[in-house]
């Protein structure tokens, strides 16, 4: 079958950011941002309930989102610049079938 | 008590489950996905989302890891990084994440010593969610609950 590859996917729409201790910065998320990871959690399942209909695009990157692929390409940031006004849009490279896993 | 659903892939037998992340020097939320890691205590970035976060593998110590290829010096990201499990904001911690850094050959032949890990195709890695990061879910320790038979997978707490 196939594999996506997860990949970091920035969110627009934070309202304000303010620094506590350490490293961390804790950050006020906006309705916006919260519609853009509930569409990113339903366009990741459905991406791995689907594999079967990626599996024409191994070896590149496929952007999904709305119960389709929306477009394929060579590299991440390539979808990324094309549809990062889509809210949760889900981008990952497609494994070819078959690869071994050992994390 | 709270919970989030995890994603099965059945090809590949994994579960993953998609993050909200808090990035550390940007202004951005990360949404990013993560297979789950019951072998890892320590959870781990790729290097595509931690410069996404804000963090400069470049920039990064290393330390002993114990991983698959024996022990190796792995680039550690030395804060916290917060991560978002739903939409009601349960909030889990990343304390300390590998970043998976690959380097060529070339480099590491200058870098003995310090990041060991290799790339031999131009894939991303994947995020994992470790151990540690059940371990801390609103201040409370998670419960992980995986059902092959019907591809459920479950963090609740």
């Amino acid at each position: 079958m196939v594999g996506y590859e997860p990949q970091g996917h920035i969110v627009p729409n934070v309202r304000s950011l303010s620094a506590m201790a350490g490293a961390a910065v804790s950050t006020q998320v906006s309705a916006d941002a919260i519609e853009a990871f509930r569409s990113y959690q339903d366009n990741l399942r459905w991406a791995k309930e689907n594999g079967r209909k990626l599996e024409r695009f191994a070896g590149k990157y496929v952007a999904v989102a709305n119960g389709r692929v929306l477009e394929a390409a060579k590299t991440a940031a390539e979808l990324e610049a094309k549809y990062n006004n889509v809210p949760g849009v889900y981008i990952a490279v497609v494994v070819r079938r078959g690869l071994r896993w050992i994390l | 008590m709270g919970q989030v659903e995890l994603v099965f892939d059945r090809a590949k037998l994994q579960f993953s489950v998609a993050l909200l992340l808090v990035p550390v020097k940007t202004s951005q939320l990360v949404n990013a996905e993560f297979l789950v890691d019951t072998g890892s205590n320590t959870s781990g970035l790729s290097e595509e989302t931690a410069r996404k976060l804000g963090i400069d593998p470049d920039s990064l110590p290393s330390e002993p890891t114990m991983g698959i290829g024996g022990i190796t010096q792995e680039a550690i990201y030395r804060g916290t990084v917060e991560a978002y499990l739903n939409a009601n904001l349960d909030k889990t911690l990343l304390k300390e994440p590998r970043v998976f850094f690959p380097i060529t050959r070339k480099a590491r032949k200058k870098m003995i010593g310090k990041v060991v890990a290799q790339r031999i195709q131009e894939f991303p890695s994947p995020n994992l969610l470790g151990m540690d990061a059940l371990s801390s879910i609103n201040g409370t320790r998670g419960k992980l609950h995986l059902d092959l038979e019907t591809g459920t997978g479950i963090i609740e707490w």
